[in-house]
């Protein structure tokens, strides 16, 4: 990441508490994101990991301190106004339209978006569909577009999930704990997926999976009894190599030796939705 | 609706509405002018169905925006010698704002809280009624059939007493009400309160202020049942405090219910039912809302999808 | 202000006095309302119907002890909480059980039920309003005017019942059953707590202090089968304004428009007074749309 990166973060957090009556579930939150990183937070259950991203997404209100994102004070945002400035939230429980097809689900996020850029209402259904297809088919789903999410099996909801995230086309995409509850190969399907997402938006990850975390996150937060304990990790270099990343279908790079948790561009292999080998020895090594 | 299927819907619903518009040249007189009153009050139902059924708030005082939009025409045909038409323009610009602010105050809450709120609403209403006599001459309320001037379209003349017109007229209404329904449940608008109803707070998580979407749905589906209430007064020059009260407020309910909640067509089939079940039971005994109650009860325990939930979970995927 | 109370000393005490006895009666009725909603999270709109139903069922024990008013009263006292309380079990084991209490289904089949029993009272017992006399008759002679010493009575034997409610709510073990359904049903059944029959037993309960109150409410107006509309309604705005759920805030918001009742009848008019009532609610929702002592709903 560049300097003019570091000091205008894309994400930053001043003192951010919030209480519940006597107990202090976030205390004097001071975070700071820089665009396009791909940042972890871990700590024990109950640290406040879930409370603070919440601050972040608008779901709660912060008992005192500021958020701002581009510099801008977004503290007193609704959810929806937080949502529109740029700061999308998929949920730990996975809280999709469960009687609705997976079209509609991700129709809704879609829809938003071309309403606020265009300003005029009604977007054509064609507009929107274009999009909803070209979501699913990212996140490598493009068959199911038909069924009903509830029906669906626990990680194709979770990847579901991450679709609407990308659909209202975050700046700062907040993922807590998706692969809670996948199965392995799930698992490294969502790595890649992430991956590949990093290189248009900025991603918050609150993880317990270690390998997951030190597969995908360029830096680590550590959080405990609602404070942040340590707030630069670098595990290594960083995301500095690897122009190709983003076109799928460029193949596999040997990984270049000395970065162990490198991403390189494994991610190529995941429109498919098959993950390659060296990827999932990437995250379960 | 599983599937949007615009095309199929628009020729379901032409389909329908021809239909309805051919009846009238088959039906015998009583039929006839009893089909005039069902597609009126179908017109209501449709409205509160667009808040139960597609946004998924559960009115307990709809009556409210009904006698509103009746009162407001009735009170300026009646007292100030209007004719119908600029009687039912005032109506309806009346019942826009009094829905939206009732739905502003009343969407600060939600769930139960949101029901036990409109029906007091609703039973002001019903109150204000009884209190301003003046105007609205209390409980019996009053006649339009000397007041009421004919429709002058052109060079010909309609009179509002004519079955015929009835017929049509009450038929417009409900074409213009089912056209509409439709359209926003197909529109993105429509996608919105459907996810609302389905479930609200990841709606906001997406980033839509659903006040707004609610307050929108509540104040069209308040406007449509006003509609509704100054198509009634013109058309069955009748104005009473009956319309106003609470049992007219789970009327719709009611029909929506067996219709098929979140159905376009549902109110028209449930109101339809009703009608003639009750035409029928109040023959025989005057504790016919018994028959009202044990639908009520039976409907929640054994079919809550109505009628029409049942042939789109069995056959029409697609049905809107 | 107090020269005008000056003057008009004798409405202003007797607006007081009938307030208080709407007041302690409305408390009753709305405590019920509130305590089915605060355990089983749903609202009985036929609540209404079981205030009636007591009354209707006052009306029949005065006659079968042949017009007897006091033996009557003390027979409908135990008759109707029992009656209705056995209905309305019977109405939670075969509805609201098999509906799994959802709040809107709940809803609309309690206003099915609301028709049901209306509708079988008019059938049963017919169209026409019908007085029950009063088991005590003495007037309270105030420097003014006299006072129905029964409105005391009933206002008095209110709050024997509100402070039994209470003390079956603080320590018997169905109070404690019924603590932990409302904190947590989930956590309640899994330390045993049978929630299928509190449930039963809160809805009963409900009904039966409705019930009670349309016993000890007859003889100061009459008995006719469309008598519950009012005392529901009136409840509504008094768990509205206390907030759902919170039985402190139920007694304190019945006392608000108990007395504000009290006035506006006195001073200007019943209809008037019910109107104001909701611009009351609609003021405090406005303010604080959980009510006064309302938490928030999740």
């Amino acid at each position: 990441m560049d300097a003019m990166a570091a000091m205008n973060p894309l994400l930053k957090t001043q003192n951010l508490s919030k209480h519940f009556g006597g107990l202090q579930a976030v205390e004097g939150v001071n975070l700071d994101l820089n665009e396009g990183e791909i940042r972890a937070i871990i700590g024990p259950n109950g640290a406040g990991k879930t409370t603070l991203v919440s601050l972040l997404s608008g779901r709660l209100r912060p008992s005192s301190g500021s958020i701002h994102l581009n510099q801008k004070d977004i503290t007193s945002y609704s959810a929806s106004r937080k949502v529109q400035s740029g700061i999308v939230y998929t949920f730990q429980v996975t809280s999709l339209f469960s009687n609705l097809s997976c079209y509609e689900n991700v129709a809704l996020a879609v829809q938003r978006i071309k309403d606020r850029e265009d300003g005029i209402w009604p977007r054509r259904e064609s507009d929107i569909r274009i999009n909803v297809r070209r979501i699913l088919e990212q996140v490598g789903m493009p068959e199911n577009e038909d069924v009903i999410a509830g029906n669906l099996p626990y990680g194709h909801q979770r990847l579901l999930e991450v679709a609407m995230g990308l659909a209202a086309s975050p700046q700062l995409l907040i993922l807590d704990e998706p692969t809670q509850g996948l199965a392995e190969s799930e698992i490294n399907h969502f790595c890649g997926l992430i991956r590949e997402l990093s290189d248009s938006m900025t991603i918050l990850l609150i993880e317990h999976n270690m390998q997951v975390v030190l597969e995908l996150a360029e830096q680590i937060t550590v959080m405990d009894h609602a404070e942040i304990r340590s707030n630069q990790l670098p595990l290594r270099s960083g995301r500095s190599s690897s122009p190709g990343q983003s076109a799928p279908g460029t193949g596999r790079n040997p990984r270049p030796p000395g970065t162990q948790w490198s991403r390189q561009d494994h991610t190529a292999q995941m429109p498919d939705g098959s993950p390659s080998s060296g990827f999932r020895k990437d995250c379960h090594e | 609706m599983n599937r949007r299927a615009p095309r199929k819907t628009a020729m379901l619903m032409a389909g329908v509405l021809v239909f309805l518009f051919l009846l009238q040249f088959i039906l015998p007189a009583y039929h006839h002018s009893t089909f005039s009153k069902i597609m009126v009050l179908a017109s209501y139902a449709v409205g509160f169905n667009i808040l139960l059924g597609y946004t998924g708030l559960m009115s307990l005082g709809h009556a409210m925006f009904f006698s509103t939009g009746m009162y407001v025409t009735g009170i300026c045909v009646y007292h100030f010698g209007l004719t119908g038409i600029p009687a039912l323009g005032i109506g309806l610009i009346i019942t826009v704002f009094v829905s939206m602010l009732i739905g502003a105050v009343a969407l600060r809450t939600s769930g139960v809280s949101f029901l036990i709120v409109t029906l007091m609403f609703g039973q002001t209403a019903f109150l204000s009624v009884l209190y301003f006599d003046q105007f609205t001459l209390g409980q019996d309320g009053f006649t339009l059939t000397k007041e009421l001037q004919p429709l002058v379209l052109g060079s010909t003349s309609f009179s509002y007493t004519d079955p015929n017109f009835k017929y049509n007229a009450a038929w417009l209404l409900f074409a213009v009400c089912l056209i509409l329904s439709n359209l926003l449940i197909l529109s993105p608008i429509g996608r919105v309160l459907i996810a609302i109803r389905e479930n609200e707070e990841r709606t906001q998580m997406l980033g839509y202020n659903t006040y707004l979407y609610k307050l929108f749905a509540l104040t069209l589906s308040g406007t449509l049942s006003g509609l509704a209430g100054s198509v009634h007064a013109l058309l069955f020059s009748y104005v009473g405090a009956t319309f106003a009260e609470i049992h007219h407020s789970i009327a719709p309910l009611l029909w929506t219910l067996l219709g098929g909640v979140g159905t376009t067509l549902g109110p028209l089939v449930g109101t339809g039912i009703m009608h003639y079940l009750i035409d029928f039971t109040s023959g025989w005994t005057s504790a016919y809302l018994l028959i009202v109650g044990a639908i009520l009860v039976l409907l929640v325990i054994g079919a809550p999808q109505g009628l029409m939930g049942m042939i789109r979970q069995k056959w029409m995927q697609w049905l809107p | 202000m107090s020269a005008w109370i000056d003057n008009n000393f004798p409405l202003v005490f007797l607006a007081l006095l009938d307030g208080s006895v709407t007041a302690f009666v409305l408390a009753l009725i709305a405590l019920g309302l509130s305590l089915v909603f605060g355990v089983m999270r749903v609202v009985n709109v036929a609540h209404g119907e079981f205030f009636m139903l007591g009354a209707v069922l006052a009306w029949a024990c005065f006659h079968f002890t042949g017009n007897m008013p006091l033996l009557g009263f003390l027979l409908a006292l135990i008759v109707a909480p029992v009656f209705v309380g056995g209905l309305a079990m019977l109405s939670d084991r075969l509805i609201l059980h098999r509906i799994q209490y959802n709040p809107e289904s709940t809803i609309v089949a309690t206003i099915g039920l609301l028709y049901i029993i209306q509708q079988l009272v008019l059938t049963f017992f017919g169209p026409e309003a019908r007085p029950v006399e009063a088991p005590i008759y003495f007037r309270v002679q105030f420097p003014w005017f006299g006072y129905s010493g029964y409105k005391l009575i009933v206002a008095g034997l209110s709050g024997v019942l509100l402070l039994g409610t209470w003390f079956l709510m603080v320590r018997s073990k169905l109070g404690l059953y019924m603590r932990a359904t409302q904190q947590d049903a989930e956590t309640a059944r899994t330390f045993g707590v049978p929630t299928k029959s509190v449930y039963s037993k809160v809805f009963a309960i409900g009904a039966g202090l409705a019930a009670l109150a349309g016993v000890l409410v007859v003889p100061i107006r009459q008995a006719d089968y469309l008598m519950g509309l009012e005392p529901l309604l009136l409840s509504f705005i008094v768990v509205i304004i206390g907030g759902l759920g919170s039985l402190r805030g139920t007694l304190v918001a019945a006392f608000i428009v108990g007395i504000s009742d009290g006035f506006i009848s006195v001073f200007y008019e019943p209809t008037l007074a019910k109107m104001l009532a909701t611009v009351l609610v609609a003021a405090v929702l406005v303010l604080k749309p959980t009510g006064l002592f309302g938490e928030e709903i999740r």
